[in-house]
């Protein structure tokens, strides 16, 4: 039996749930509708932006090349950290996922502590071991196998493996969720039926694992979209992907084209987050959808 | 029974969630002392009347009262009444001491005095050393006497408990029955009981009121109740019943049953010359003769062993009707499935049913 | 099959780790460049990073602006979640979607949008605009985390509560508190450890003199090349995490700190 709401609670349910719903309101709704208008418009030497309404930004971003090469190495590196997330993820999940409780966990500490700390380090850590005087190229010089340094910060690998680095706890915490919600009784279930562990693996396994996947898959890929200071840091400042477009033009005081271009980065996340619902399926183990 | 003798009154309450309605201008009256179940199937109004009485809803019409006092518009804080939860409601993340004074606490009780008094509650419920325990640490039994001590501890005008132990199993469910009656005997406590269970409902009460659709189909002692239901819902939901056929005869003092012709008196029950009538006959009432005696021939079906009594299943000319016969009993020798027999039982002992 | 996939596990771990782990190391060097292994052990670049007026004051601002806006975040964070939990319907759904919605928003095209509509403002003080920022990023950590202690508490207790003559503050302050407090804790130390990391967002509300640490190691890596002082900064940063994560552990267990994450 349901209980009804008297004057009392709702009052109470309202002075609890006003400020912090007005506070997301007015710092994050209201600015993104704001950025949205902005964008709108074109620039403006004296204000933010000029006072015609105009679909220009968006116009240049659609048909100049450049973007698009910009916008199809952006997915092409927010594809290859994912599937080399996926890859490496799974393989680690699979292997914690069945040990002990107490074991499992600390040995998902050591993964989650590094997300605390911050990127910018996580990044430095990477130039203190590839870059020139790195220790990768020290150890080396030492033993007389090169004689110059190798360059192998600067380029879209670096970036790719970097923020693969930085990014794949969130893809092993993602997959051991699903992986221990899954009821060993399906498994064993697969093997009285004569399944094969490949098998089972492929026709129990992966599929009830999907959520996982879907959730580490759309989070690396978020991520990495807006990974400005991972980007400049081990890319340099020619790898430019589309974040680094949004800061370059906020550096140029072209703020309607910063807008743009941020919801173009919104457009590109909502599509791909679309892509991995559509292909994965999460829906049919989560009983909706 | 006058307003000021009743501990609890509700007069005319109406309660609806959505369309349904589920309590339907419903007028009770607990008295001082008296133990008063709310018996029924589920979805019948009697918790949301448990809850009405405590304000945890608030009546759409009608009123509330207890000890005379309008409380139908006051929160449930301020009303005096103690309650025992279906799962005990017991705070996790306090000891067995604080859970008991918690309510001292809340009602400006000095420490001193309330420790001496949760003491004291928990030496009523026989678990004076488990104060320092967390409620995780206690057993289902356990935690269902330190949810009593933590009400009883408030000596609240009246006493509320909802369906309190149907998490025990069966022999613990036992113990507490007679445990929980006689704490409430010595303490002289008002209580309203709501269950589900009718033999709970019967073992404990002084007064039990059978609810069915927000109404109350029949209220009155456990024996009234149970030897005179006063329609079919009543005679079926507490303990079985076999519902014979009969028609009123003359001046409506007796009627006669349809099978075997038995004559019975109706009381006060009314009716004119040929009308239609239902009776109806505790199967413990009824007793089995050899072919030829008067009463209602029937095929016996099934007997099923029950240790202390044997179900007979009898087919009485296309009509199920069940006899308790107690274990043992003379007149069991040489039964057998498909045997002839006539049932028969005491006129005194049926009851004439009202129709709905 | 079994071999590849431990094999896998370990380069993964390598990789999370060994970064941060270099970096550690690296700031007790004693020599003026980088070498790994250091040359000597030395807590120069500590004392250097101490003696930076820009370094201490980043740092101590960093630590103000993630103590009030984790602070901020877990009273708003908790009203919210005490609002929805246990609410059912799409309108419910929509305004726990709005709640979380920051913690897979892209936080450049966050920091951008404060950034504008504070200009569009008239202008809001730098410390206050990030605290705000930092607020709006570590509310979904906190919402997540007490909705789901929320959850866990049996709505008879709140009943239990009131049947026992406790006011709704009475029940707020002695019942639903001590049982969903490991679950703000949870929530509000990881919206000030995520305050303390926080780049793409504060990359642009940072202006000259106000700036946190994060954003002072990347400019100073950008512009003045890896100085060893950044290895301390980073270090420090390191040590402080690795504090907060034994405290929380004592205080709300291991279990809740890796399920924030």
């Amino acid at each position: 039996m349901g209980s009804g709401l008297s004057m009392n609670r709702q009052t109470a349910f309202w002075a609890l749930l006003a400020p912090p719903l007005l506070f997301v309101g007015i710092f994050f709704v209201v600015p993104l509708l704001n950025l949205f208008w902005v964008s709108l418009h074109g620039a403006s030497s004296s204000e933010l932006f000029g006072s015609d309404l105009t679909g220009e930004n968006y116009y240049r971003i659609l048909t100049d090349s450049f973007y698009h090469t910009i916008i199809l190495r952006t997915l092409w590196a927010g594809l290859s950290i994912m599937l080399l997330c996926l890859v490496l993820g799974y393989a680690t999940a699979y292997v914690i996922a069945p040990l002990p409780p107490r074991t499992r966990l600390i040995m998902l500490l050591f993964l989650v502590a590094p997300l605390m700390v911050s990127n910018v380090i996580r990044a430095y850590g990477w130039i203190a071991i590839l870059g020139r005087q790195g220790v990768v190229n020290s150890m080396l010089r030492s033993t007389g196998l090169i004689d110059g340094p190798l360059l192998l910060l600067n380029s879209f690998e670096a970036v790719a493996f970097g923020l693969m680095t930085i990014l794949l706890p969130y893809m092993v915490v993602s997959i051991i969720n699903a992986l221990n919600a899954i009821d060993r009784q399906y498994i064993e279930a697969a093997q009285s039926l004569k399944a094969n562990p490949f098998r089972t693996f492929i026709e129990v396994v992966w599929p009830l694992s999907s959520p996982g996947v879907a959730s580490g898959t759309l989070l690396v890929f978020l991520l990495t979209l807006s990974a400005y200071v991972t980007i400049t840091l081990l890319g340099g400042p020619r790898m430019k992907l589309l974040v680094s477009l949004v800061f370059d033009a906020v550096s140029g005081f072209r703020w309607p084209l910063a807008a743009a271009l941020s919801f173009a980065l919104l457009a590109l996340a909502l599509v791909v987050a679309g892509l991995i619902l559509a292909l994965l399926r999460p829906g049919r183990v989560q009983g909706r959808g | 029974m006058s307003t000021q003798e009743s501990v609890v009154r509700l007069s005319q309450v109406t309660k609806r969630f959505g369309q349904s309605v589920a309590v339907d201008q419903l007028n009770l009256d607990i008295s001082e002392g008296s133990f008063f179940s709310l018996l029924g199937p589920s979805g019948c109004g009697k918790t949301t009347s448990l809850r009405m009485i405590a304000g945890f809803e608030t009546p759409d019409e009608g009123d509330v009262f207890i000890r005379g006092q309008n409380v139908t518009r006051i929160v449930p804080h301020k009303r005096d009444f103690a309650m025992v939860f279906q799962n005990f409601a017991l705070f996790p993340h306090m000891s067995v001491a604080e859970n008991v004074a918690f309510g001292l606490k809340m009602t400006g009780v000095g420490k001193a005095e309330r420790e001496q008094r949760a003491r004291e509650a928990l030496a009523m419920v026989r678990l004076p050393q488990f104060a320092d325990r967390y409620p995780k640490q206690l057993s289902g039994g356990q935690q269902q006497r330190v949810a009593i001590a933590r009400a009883i501890v408030m000596r609240p005008a009246v006493l509320l408990l909802d369906e309190p132990l149907g998490a025990l199993d069966k022999n613990l469910r036992e113990e507490m029955q007679v445990e929980l009656r006689s704490l409430q005997q010595d303490l002289g406590i008002a209580t309203v009981f709501v269950t589900h269970d009718q033999e709970e409902a019967l073992t404990l009460s002084d007064t039990i009121a059978v609810m069915r659709d927000g109404r109350i189909a029949q209220r009155g002692s456990p024996s009234d109740v149970y030897e005179r239901p006063v329609n079919r819902f009543v005679a079926t939901f507490l303990g079985a019943s076999n519902l014979l056929r009969g028609r009123i005869l003359g001046t409506g003092k007796t009627a006669r049953i349809d099978a075997g012709g038995i004559v019975i008196p109706l009381g006060d029950a009314t009716g004119k010359d040929g009308d239609e009538i239902e009776i109806a006959i505790r199967p413990e009432r009824m007793s089995v003769q050899l072919q030829g005696a008067a009463g209602m021939p029937a095929v016996i079906k099934a007997i099923v062993y029950k240790g202390a009594t044997v179900s007979l299943y009898c087919d009485a000319s296309g009509d199920e009707r069940v006899v308790f016969v107690p274990g043992g009993h003379p007149s069991l020798t040489g039964l057998k499935t498909g045997a002839s027999i006539v049932l028969s039982f005491d006129p005194a002992h049926a009851v004439p049913l009202r129709s709905e | 099959m079994r071999g590849i996939l431990i094999a896998l596990t370990g380069f993964a771990y390598v990789v999370v780790l060994l970064p941060i782990l270099i970096v550690v190391v690296t700031a007790f060097s004693a020599s003026e460049f980088f070498a790994f292994p250091p040359k000597g052990l030395s807590l120069r670049w500590f004392e250097a990073f101490f003696a930076s007026e820009s370094m201490r004051g980043a740092f101590i601002r960093s630590l103000q602006i993630a103590t009030i806006s984790s602070m901020v975040a877990t009273i708003l964070g908790t009203m919210a979640s005490m609002a929805i939990a246990r609410r059912k319907g799409t309108l419910f759904n929509l305004v726990q979607g709005l709640f979380l919605a920051p913690l897979i928003f892209p936080a450049i095209v966050l920091g951008l949008s404060l950034l504008i509509f504070y200009k569009s403002i008239g202008g809001v003080p730098d410390f206050l605009g990030l605290v705000i920022a930092h607020c709006v990023l570590g509310l979904p950590f906190v919402v997540r985390s007490v909705t789901s202690s929320l959850l866990a508490v049996d709505p008879a207790l709140e009943e239990a509560g009131q049947s026992l003559k406790a006011s709704p503050i009475a029940v707020f302050i002695f019942i639903i508190t001590p049982l969903i407090w490991p679950g703000m804790l949870a929530g509000g130390i990881f919206a000030f450890i995520l305050s303390l990391g926080e780049l793409n967002t504060a990359l642009f509300l940072t202006g000259p003199g106000v700036t946190t640490l994060p954003i002072e190691i990347f400019s100073y890596l950008q512009f003045q090349g890896g100085q060893l002082v950044i290895a301390a900064a980073s270090a420090i940063q390191v040590f402080m995490i690795i504090a907060i994560v034994l405290i929380a552990e004592r205080l709300v267990g291991l279990k809740r700190i890796v399920r924030s994450g």
